[in-house]
């Protein structure tokens, strides 16, 4: 799928419980892993995320980010054989926002806090990938009778 | 209702999944690679979650690589973590199923801003574990089919 094909893709949205992502695109390839193509909303961007699942292994293959008029903003060369997992994407996302930021702070001259930056990108993000399951797991927690106040 | 379709539906696993005695588990159908090792899925039914492992047999070592813990009320992914090179056991699954749900519950409760005793939290979440790996998995994937999908 090329790249400009990501967020103009027309195809029925599946939402993936494993990963958090709504799947647009998904195949399954001659080796027996299914590729999909998951898209995951970070205020008005959009993480692209690429994943190869097989049995027992989900790789990673792919990270991009778009702003909201689907201009691409980051595109991750991941390498072969990185297992995929939320926090892996998410540390990508990190790094590399907080990269543009930077650059684009020296071009403009403008004073720019790295360190105010990296946590403010940084808890937004965490809430982008797990505030669900961190509601699943305080309703889950009450259910098995853990006092949550 | 058969556990292959629950857990079908739930988009935990592909293919069909068999009960083993000797794991007290669901094991899912393997994949072997061209260099002769075996990957497939063990899941595991507890109150309220669902524990799906990765598992990688080799020719002498049988390897943990990855937990992922589902809510059974919605099927949403709770806690996940890879692991490398690490030999397999059920001491291991629970203790680190234990670890990554005190984990993710500590973040939660910090980033929804409610309060939690930690002790009390973890005595309770060691039970839940413990009794899903001492108890016979069809007893409990009957229990907890009848209290989520019914």
């Amino acid at each position: 799928m090329k790249n400009t094909e990501i967020i103009t893709a027309q195809s029925e949205i599946k939402n993936d419980n494993s990963t958090g992502l709504s799947i647009i695109g998904s195949h399954l390839g001659e080796t027996g892993f299914e590729h999909n193509l998951g898209l995951r909303k970070f205020g008005n961007l959009t993480i692209a995320e690429t994943i190869a699942a097989g049995t027992g292994v989900t790789f990673l293959s792919g990270v991009r980010v778009y702003d909201q008029e689907n201009k691409l903003l980051v595109d991750f060369p991941v390498a072969n054989g990185v297992k995929y997992s939320r926090e892996v994407v998410r540390r990508i996302v990190l790094k590399e926002l907080l990269k543009m930021l930077k650059d684009a702070s020296k071009q403009n001259s403008s004073v720019y806090d790295e360190q105010a930056a990296r946590q403010l990108v940084d808890s937004k993000l965490k809430l982008a990938y797990y505030e669900q399951s961190y509601k699943s797991v305080l309703s889950w927690a009450e259910e098995i009778g853990i006092e949550i106040n | 209702m058969n556990t292959s379709i629950i857990l079908k539906q739930f988009g935990l696993v592909q293919g069909d999944v068999n009960y083993s005695d000797k794991a007290n588990a669901f094991l899912s159908t393997g994949y072997t690679s061209a260099a002769g090792n075996t990957y497939f899925n063990a899941v595991r039914f507890a109150e309220g979650i669902i524990i799906k492992e990765d598992v990688g047999q080799g020719y002498a070592h049988t390897f943990l690589n990855g937990i992922r813990i589902f809510s059974t009320k919605n099927q949403q992914i709770i806690a996940e973590r890879d692991f490398h090179s690490h030999i397999y056991s059920k001491n291991t699954v629970e203790c680190n199923s234990i670890t990554m749900l005190m984990e993710v519950l500590i973040e939660a409760a910090e980033s929804e801003d409610v309060e939690l005793d930690e002790d009390k939290a973890r005595a309770q979440v060691t039970k839940v574990i413990r009794r899903a790996m001492q108890t016979d998995q069809r007893e409990l994937v009957e229990q907890q089919s009848r209290k989520y999908l019914n």
